[in-house]
């Protein structure tokens, strides 16, 4: 199970897409700081922000959990995207998801710098060679993708 | 009347940006955000959109048409082409 529905004063699908534009405009200023763990984490939660947006929009239901892929599928199921948005949302979800965890709330660039290691994201992103900061490749492959699902999902959500 | 900072932010990306058009909105929290089309932003990535963006509104502080502290009130400019826009904004497939 993973949506119940509303509680009274729980937030909803306005509050959302705020969210979204807030913490996207958060993620931009870590990035242009050089801050790239934190910029990872509010990407992430920018994403999340539209997801739940599009879903209560649709389904009055809140998301619990932190799974993006699982959050689209269920936009997807509730008839949000238009079919030809599929591959690009599917894609673009994939790469802030193979980085994104909800724990990087915690997590330090030493840690982070492990993972990507873990995950031979120090290596390539998708078939890029990373040359460089990886921390920054991938900061900027995740924010470059957060701002494209925003950017497609945000009128949706002031379309519902 | 002084334009409230939506308005002046308006003007200055119209004028300011190719083909420059404008969807903005004031958040509850009094932040400035929203959509912003241009033609200049074909072949530019996300980042070189963003500093477009950042420069412009750097050329209307030095010009006095903003204020430092009017930066801190903008929030996050949704960029798009004339292309993206129109893809972004078609109708739903629920709607077909």
């Amino acid at each position: 199970m993973t949506a119940r529905a509303a509680q009274p004063g729980a937030m909803g699908a306005d509050d959302y897409r705020e969210g979204a534009l807030l913490r996207l405009a958060d993620a931009q200023i870590l990035y242009d700081a050089g801050q790239w763990v934190g910029c990872v984490y509010l990407a992430g939660r920018a994403v999340q922000c539209i997801l739940r947006s599009l879903l209560w929009a649709r389904s009055s239901q809140q998301h619990v959990g932190h799974s993006l892929p699982q959050m689209l599928d269920e936009v997807r199921r509730v008839g949000f995207l238009r079919e030809r948005d599929f591959d690009g949302f599917d894609s673009k979800i994939d790469v802030i998801a193979v980085v994104w965890r909800n724990d990087l709330r915690f997590t330090g660039l030493r840690r982070f710098e492990r993972l990507l290691k873990q995950g031979k994201r120090d290596q390539f992103i998708g078939q890029t060679k990373v040359t460089g900061d990886a921390s920054k490749a991938n900061a900027k492959s995740v924010l470059e993708a957060t701002e494209w699902v925003v950017q497609r999902g945000e009128p949706l959500c002031k379309r519902r | 009347m002084q334009a409230t900072l939506k308005d002046r932010i308006d003007q200055i990306i119209q004028k300011g940006l190719k083909d420059g058009r404008t969807d903005l909105e004031v958040l509850p929290n009094g932040h400035v955000c929203g959509h912003v089309v241009s033609s200049e932003f074909e072949r530019l990535d996300f980042e070189e959109r963003r500093k477009r963006i950042r420069v412009l509104l750097g050329e209307a502080v030095d010009a006095g048409h903003l204020l430092d502290s009017d930066l801190k009130r903008v929030s996050t400019l949704l960029t798009y082409t004339p292309d993206e826009w129109s893809i972004a904004t078609s109708d739903l497939a629920s709607d077909n």
